[in-house]
């Protein structure tokens, strides 16, 4: 079954084929969710939204790209609006805005120190520029190779291995310093 | 950095959530409104708004149309012509006993 079919079939309400649509790319779209928002929970609501957006507008699907790449270009737009919506929220009701980084203590399998240290590195990403900040997480959290990571965010090939240089040496710049 | 950001990534998610995803899915086409509804909605409420606000323009405005009147009324009466209009009426109607 091909993209153009697979979309058909859900903009069908053919259940089956979305639920195995969602096994095949939930947990890339939690780790991307999660990548940017850095809290399981919130990221698990964002993917709730975007299969929703999915199954809603499946019938929109044109075939121009990879049924997998325009599920991407959606997490990210829906992700970047509810960090766009957080923050004036924050902002309006006070709220630190580092309260969010701190890693879930359920993840006993790292250990205090490595807990510290990526509580540091989200703060380090959150502070990256946007096309940064959602290329390396697309890179690291996804595990996407360069080129699909393009034609996620609509650039180029040696734009995006700019912006992945330019994002680790940013961070790792800024976690020498602290 | 890098190998420390890959142990960050999330290996499991909520059981449940294709089950919610479904839910939520149900909720909405239940109770789903037709868009062209919402449509007519959100242009009657502009109409509405826009209507408000020129009522509120209008009386705050000043109200050049009345004055041009009554420029006219008085030049009317100043030059007798009232009293030439009230000549043609009979005096009984004009003062009834």
């Amino acid at each position: 079954m091909d993209d153009i079919q697979i979309a058909q079939e859900i903009a069908n309400g053919n259940q089956i084929v979305f639920e195995k649509f969602f096994e095949e790319y939930k947990l890339k779209v939690v780790n991307l969710c999660y990548g940017m928002v850095h809290n399981k929970d919130e990221a698990e609501d964002l993917v709730q939204d975007v299969f929703i957006e999915i199954f809603s507008s499946a019938k929109n699907f044109q075939g121009k790209s990879k049924l997998s790449t325009w599920l991407y270009r959606i997490a990210v737009n829906k992700t970047i609006n509810h960090l766009r919506k957080n923050k004036i929220k924050k902002f309006f009701l006070n709220i630190d805005d580092n309260e969010n980084c701190l890693i879930n203590e359920e993840r006993i399998d790292l250990t205090i120190e490595e807990r510290e240290k990526i509580t540091h590195l989200h703060k380090v990403i959150d502070n990256l520029p946007s096309k940064q900040k959602t290329a390396i997480i697309l890179f690291v959290y996804d595990e996407l190779p360069q080129k699909d990571i393009a034609e996620v965010m609509g650039c180029s090939v040696s734009a995006i291995e700019v912006l992945i240089f330019r994002a680790k040496q940013s961070i790792k710049k800024r976690m020498v310093n602290n | 950095m890098i190998d420390l950001l890959k142990k960050d990534i999330v290996g499991e998610v909520n059981p449940y959530l294709f089950q919610k995803i479904q839910t939520k899915i149900n909720d909405r086409q239940r109770g789903n409104i037709p868009a062209w509804s919402v449509v007519t909605l959100k242009y009657g409420l502009a109409a509405l708004a826009l209507l408000m606000v020129f009522n509120v323009y209008s009386i705050f405005s000043p109200k050049e149309d009345s004055q041009k009147q009554d420029i006219a009324y008085n030049k009317f009466v100043e030059d007798n012509y009232f009293d030439v209009l009230a000549g043609t009426f009979n005096s009984e109607v004009l003062f009834p006993e």
